[in-house]
């Protein structure tokens, strides 16, 4: 790790102001159970960590009047993960929050941090390798062994999401509350994600001198939602596929859906072709497989991933009953 | 040095030092500069620290004073630190193995939770109680986690051992009585190589069950 | 002449670890926790490429760097990079973060050259040379038998090609060590598998009286076989501590560690194999490659276990720009394991025969072998085994059997006890305690022979001046440092009785001893405590050193291991639900740390079967994943029940055990995989991408 000094603000103002760096790189610490890691890989540099733990009230965990759920971003993925408001209301959320990491990783790995991770690629975390999101001229992964990688395509960057917050946070319609100089403003989760294309220097809309202090989740009641994961291996392991389904139902028959797919993209993967083929049916084995199927035929394997096809069709299929309650086939 | 004995011989007792008291509400801070060198001394209000300076630890129920600058992990301090007089902290319990929270054998206990003491800076742990291997049990008086263990034959090498016995001794405290399911996962963030899981399994079941674990 | 007792009080019994309260309260200190004061810390440039000439290399800015008191290299402009981690300089300063701040100062440049990271690659025609002697070493090197005979009398015949890919051993105590000179005399704290070999290597590089090195190895962080002989490391260290006249550490970095300290070859093996009418096996031919890296060596035996009247084979050693292989617990064996057995699944199913049939056809009648498979049938469930295929659900459960068998013989020991006139018995032996117990063994045995609890005898392991005993490889040691201490514990007895004769008014060949007395044999009266039989001693104690009696070790043990998993077609992911271990060792020295042994052996096994490989990029030539994270290790939640069962053969004498019980797992696995699935995944680890493959998922 390079040397670098340690900024302590006491208000997010302060952070705000503490990040901005005129050109000098200063980066936010929260968790740190990524950052730091790519720090001693020599990954990133910053020359100065500006230390949000400090900030006030940002460990909350509340229910506002609107019903809605309202994470301060340093919330921590142990303290999600046992919440009773969300195990009760947003379940999806705590199931996902539990199978992140590791327990050591939860207790310290907070909410903002979850969702503001950077790529986790074997080409992009290899200091030595100039891949495209580290400003090299190409992917490596697309050219080299992307075993791990995206099924589906997104603007260059194969290198899949891994945050198991931001898949059912999408699928609940969950926004963040950024900071920045000028004041605060809310991102939908699904804005919050950038592509290789759209920006060659950040993978999410966040300047270098924003961060993030909310989450803002609406209401789920009414909603069925189910987020399940693949993982090859018991313990920690990076999923090979998650997915998170929310279902308004009516009587039986599916009114909205709402279908996101983790692990399988650079960005939390919404599946509109999914959504469409529940709408307006009952959801049974025949028409989960033809969700599953409808999502997976926009997949684009890439030379090493071709299994992650089958096996995310088949996930999804699965968590569709599961969201609906009629068991998983 | 014989590693087959628990004093370390450098003038520098560990036993009497963790056996010592543990004191109430200490607050921990940054005490002051390492060196005239530096800037000016930095307050724990101060916006920015850079460079060495020492700062006041809560280890295992004492303050301890160690010189680190704002890049040093807690494991690092630790292991590697010294005290501003230049003696080693020399608290070598917890491992660095993979360096990037993967492996769990460099695990402590933060305000009683389990976390990869690689994977925090030590200025992060100013103000927590931190709990290292050591500070769970000495060699003539085991925490009864690292007693079942024994017994049990739950260690090979004994190098993930240390890390285990935190991340099993916080889980317990948290979860007095785990299913055999919630050892598996309060166990999952920590890998052994010599492949003793299945006597680590049994040995945190025992502890549960002499509901002696936290 | 030395023997082992007839009935055993302790010999077999469980006894924890001396150790063990070190090791649980985080008090033993590995060469890695070494403080000495004064101790310099090292960090290490390695080669951030597969293969690369240095065209530029400058020391002067890192040699400025704060704190920075010595530089090491291998070599600058013009030496040519052979695989990523490669060893190219070394800095040892105040602090870690010193010498890694002087690392990256280094001012180097490199002329990249194309790496060669698969062994078809490197076997190419066109393939860039990577070592003068040329990429591929041809070996035609067995054959036996009629082997067109045997194929054309055969009832079926099965052909197949199989894949084992290289695993790294992980030790989770990385190599390194750290030295300190005085004057000219050097200790080396090293975590070593042959404290001897270390001492021996530094003599012979810096020109050292052996008379003057000290090895301290207490505890060790795991080896698995690639911490043998003088490491790279330990003599960079010890460089730089010369040097900078100060001690210093060097203890490898995981990505360092990970692409450069050792992994087990890969095995490639297109295999045809036939068997008559009674499943005998009539010819076997093969044609198998593998790579152990840039090193060369990929030897594996096959037919491995199992008897063939006809068979031939032709073998290629292939380099490529990747970390050397080193011995890996059980060198070639899980490979031929995984590559034989395959066949003999495939040839199972072509001759109609439920496979646990086949491997008992071909195996001796009267072997250990029969008696283990039958044993381990009843444990596993092999009665609710269904036919190989024949299930359609999405979970499939399938049943797997696979033998080992592993020599085990000692190496040579020496071993110096004393009794001290308080009644302490104290023992050297010039060995090293890898986590298999051998401290605790050498304590079992002591206090076996002089009547005595394994916890109050003082065990004396770990340092290179005392009594030379061998490295721990092959599963040699149990066997040479058991015996040393038994022979010579004799030996002490003798003179205690030949001292003890008159009080106890009895000849010297008439005494015994009972726990805590030494007595009369016959008369039990006529005793004395062993306290009081020790202050008889005066001031001088009794004491002898002496080496083993090679008659108390035996070799060549048995074992066999059934699986029992769950697949799920949907994912192609395996789980191991069951796991059936059973081993023999001869004579069993403490059962506690044998069980250990098999468990280890076990998970060792299962990680070779699912999840473990080296993942190289064929266009930098980097390994991907040199950490834990993605290089995927068997945690607590992958563990299946398993029940290790110990077979105690005493008339064998002791006989090393740490290799066979890893031997056999993945094959089993990979066998029940094959009997859930009906397709036999012919790739480890058998991954959801391997298996969904072997479905035609893909």
């Amino acid at each position: 790790m390079n040397a670098f000094e340690l900024a302590r603000p006491k208000s997010a103002a302060e952070a705000v102001q503490l990040l901005t760096g005129e050109g000098r790189q200063h980066m936010a610490l929260a968790g740190g159970q990524d950052i730091l890691a790519l720090m001693k890989d020599e990954v990133l540099q910053p020359v100065r960590l500006v230390n949000l733990k400090s900030l006030p009230g940002l460990n909350r965990i509340e229910v506002d009047r609107q019903g809605r759920l309202n994470l301060g971003a340093l919330v921590t993925l142990a303290q999600l993960e046992a919440a009773e408001p969300v195990r009760k209301a947003w379940s999806a959320l705590a199931e996902a929050a539990a199978e992140a990491g590791t327990p050591q990783i939860r207790n310290l790995g907070t909410v903002g941090g979850n969702l503001c991770q950077k790529p986790r690629c074997w080409y992009y975390r290899a200091a030595p390798l100039h891949c495209a999101r580290k400003g090299g001229d190409a992917c490596l992964a697309t050219t080299g062994d992307n075993r791990y990688h995206s099924i589906f395509a997104f603007g260059g960057c194969v290198a899949p999401s891994y945050s198991a917050l931001a898949t059912p946070l999408t699928a609940y319609q969950a926004a963040v509350e950024v900071q920045g100089p000028g004041g605060t403003r809310q991102v939908k989760l699904a804005d919050l994600y950038r592509s290789l294309e759209q920006d060659p220097t950040a993978d999410t809309v966040l300047k270098p001198n924003e961060i993030i202090t909310r989450v803002v989740v609406p209401p789920a009641r009414g909603l069925r939602v189910a987020h399940r994961e693949v993982r090859q291996m018991a313990s920690h392991d990076w999923p090979l596929a998650m997915a998170t389904v929310a279902l308004d139902t009516n009587g039986g028959t599916v009114r909205q859906a709402r279908v996101v797919l983790g692990a399988v993209a650079p960005i939390p993967w919404i599946s509109a072709p999914a959504a469409a083929a529940l709408k307006g049916k009952p959801v049974t084995g025949e028409t989960a497989r033809q969700a599953a199927e409808a999502a997976l035929k926009e997949a684009t394997p890439l030379s090493e991933n071709g299994y992650k096809v089958r096996l995310t069709a088949n996930l999804l299929r699965r968590t569709i009953l599961a969201a609906a309650g009629v068991g998983e086939g | 040095m014989d590693g087959s004995e628990p004093g370390d011989g450098q003038g520098f007792s560990r036993r009497d030092f963790l056996r010592g008291a543990a004191t109430g509400a200490v607050v921990s801070s940054l005490v002051g500069q390492a060196s005239a060198a530096d800037p000016p001394a930095p307050s724990a209000s101060a916006p920015i620290v850079s460079g060495a300076v020492t700062a006041q630890l809560m280890v295992n129920g004492h303050r301890l004073q160690v010189v680190v600058e704002p890049r040093t992990t807690l494991l690092d301090a630790l292991r590697d630190g010294k005290a501003p007089d230049g003696k080693p902290i020399d608290l070598t319990g917890a491992k660095r193995v993979c360096d990037r929270g993967a492996c769990g054998s460099c695990t402590v206990l933060f305000d009683g939770k389990p976390v990869y003491a690689c994977s925090v800076l030590a200025l992060d742990a100013l103000g927590h109680a931190i709990t290292t291997v050591e500070g769970l049990g000495d060699v003539d008086r085991l925490h009864p986690v690292q007693e079942a263990f024994v017994q049990h034959d739950a260690l090979m090498c004994g190098f993930c051992t240390p890390g285990f016995v935190v991340a099993a001794a916080g889980l317990l405290k948290a979860n007095p009585h785990p299913s055999p399911e919630e050892i598996r996962r309060g166990l999952g963030g920590n890998l052994c190589r010599c492949g003793t899981y299945s006597r680590i399994l049994e040995a945190v079941a025992e502890a549960a069950r002499t509901g002696k674990g936290a | 002449m030395p023997s082992w007792p007839k009935e055993r009080r302790l010999l077999g019994t469980r006894v924890t670890r001396l150790e063990a309260p070190l090791k649980v309260a985080g008090r033993a200190k590995y060469a890695y926790d070494q403080n000495l004061p004064g101790m310099l810390q090292t960090a290490v440039l390695g080669s951030p490429h597969g293969r690369a000439r240095i065209t530029r290399l400058d020391l002067e800015a890192a040699r400025r760097m704060p704190g920075v008191k010595a530089v090491w290299t291998g070599g600058g402009p013009g030496r040519e990079l052979r695989h990523h981690g490669e060893m190219i300089a070394a800095i040892a300063a105040e602090t870690l973060d010193q010498a890694r701040d002087a690392v990256r100062k280094i001012d180097i440049a490199y002329e990249v050259l194309p790496a060669v990271v698969t062994e078809e690659d490197s076997m190419a025609p066109n393939a860039p040379q990577l070592v003068r002697e040329g990429n591929v070493n041809v070996r035609n090197n067995e054959g036996r038998g009629d082997v067109p005979q045997g194929f054309a009398a055969a009832k079926a015949v099965f052909e197949g090609t199989f894949r084992c890919r290289v695993v790294t051993h992980c030790c989770l105590e990385p190599h390194g060590a750290v030295a300190q000179w005085d004057g000219d005399r050097i200790t080396v704290w090293a975590t070593t598998q042959g404290i001897h070999d270390v001492k021996d290597g530094i003599a012979n590089v810096f020109k050292v009286s052996p008379a003057n090195i000290e090895v301290i190895c207490e505890h060790m962080g795991g080896g698995f076989g690639s911490k043998f002989g003088l490491e790279h490391e330990a003599v960079v260290a010890a460089s730089l501590a010369r040097d900078a006249g100060r001690p210093v550490k060097l203890m490898l970095e995981r990505e360092n560690e990970q692409t450069t300290a050792g992994c087990r070859p890969s095995a490639v093996a297109t295999i045809k194999i036939a068997a008559d009418e009674s499943g005998r096996l009539t010819a076997f031919d093969a044609t198998t490659y593998g790579t152990g890296g840039i090193g060369g060596g990929a030897g594996f035996g096959l037919p491995f276990m199992y008897r063939v009247p006809a068979f031939g084979r032709k073998h290629s050693d292939v380099r490529i720009n990747a970390g050397s292989a080193r011995a890996m617990r059980a060198p070639g064996h899980p490979e031929s394991s995984f590559l034989m057995e395959s066949a003999m699944e495939g040839l199972a199913v072509k001759l109609g025969l439920d496979p646990l049939d086949l491997r008992r056809r071909n195996l001796p009648a009267d072997s250990l072998w029969q008696k283990q498979l039958t044993l381990g049938a009843e444990r596993i469930g092999w009665p609710e085994r269904l036919p190989t295929g024949s299930q359609t659900g999405r979970l499939r459960v399938g049943y797997g059997c696979a033998v080992t068998g592993w020599w085990g013989g000692g190496h040579d020991s020496n071993a110096r006890v004393a009794i001290h006139n308080d009644g302490q018995v104290e023992v050297w032996c010039g060995t090293q305690d890898l986590g298999t117990g051998t401290r605790t063994a050498l304590a079992v045995v002591a206090a076996e022979t002089f009547g005595l609890q394994p916890h109050d005898v003082l065990i004396h392991v770990g340092r290179a001046s005392y009594p030379p005993s061998g490295s721990s490889g092959g599963s040699s040691t149990i066997g040479g440092v058991a015996p040393a201490v038994r022979t010579v514990s004799e030996t002490v007895l003798g003179q205690l009785f030949e001292r003890l004769a008159p009080a106890l008014d009895a000849a010297p060949a008439d005494l015994e001893v009972a726990p805590g007395v030494v007595r009369v044999k016959g008369k039990p009266d006529q005793s004395l405590s062993w306290k009081d039989a020790c202050a008889r001693l005066g001031a001088q104690g009794l004491s002898a050193e002496g080496a083993k009696d090679k008659s108390l070790a035996g070799g060549g043990c048995n074992g066999a291991q059934f699986a029992k998993v769950e697949v799920d077609v949907e994912t192609g992911i395996v789980r191991v639900r069951k796991m059936v271990a059973l081993q023999d060792c001869g004579l069993i020295v403490n059962l506690l740390t044998a069980e250990s042994q098999v468990y280890g052996g076990v998970v060792l096994g299962i990680g070779y079967a699912l999840y473990e490989e080296r993942v190289l990029d064929r266009d930098s030539g980097r390994m991907l994943n040199p950490n834990l994270e993605f290089y995927k290790l068997a945690g607590p939640g992958d563990m299946p029940e398993i029940e290790v069962i110990m077979q105690d053969l005493p008339e064998r004498q002791v006989i090393g055990l740490g290799e066979p019980p890893t031997i056999p797992t993945a094959s089993a696995i990979a066998g029940a995989v094959h009997n859930a699935l009906g397709v036999l995944v012919p790739s480890l680890p058998l991954t959801p991408a391997n298996v969904l493959a072997a479905l035609g998922e893909v």
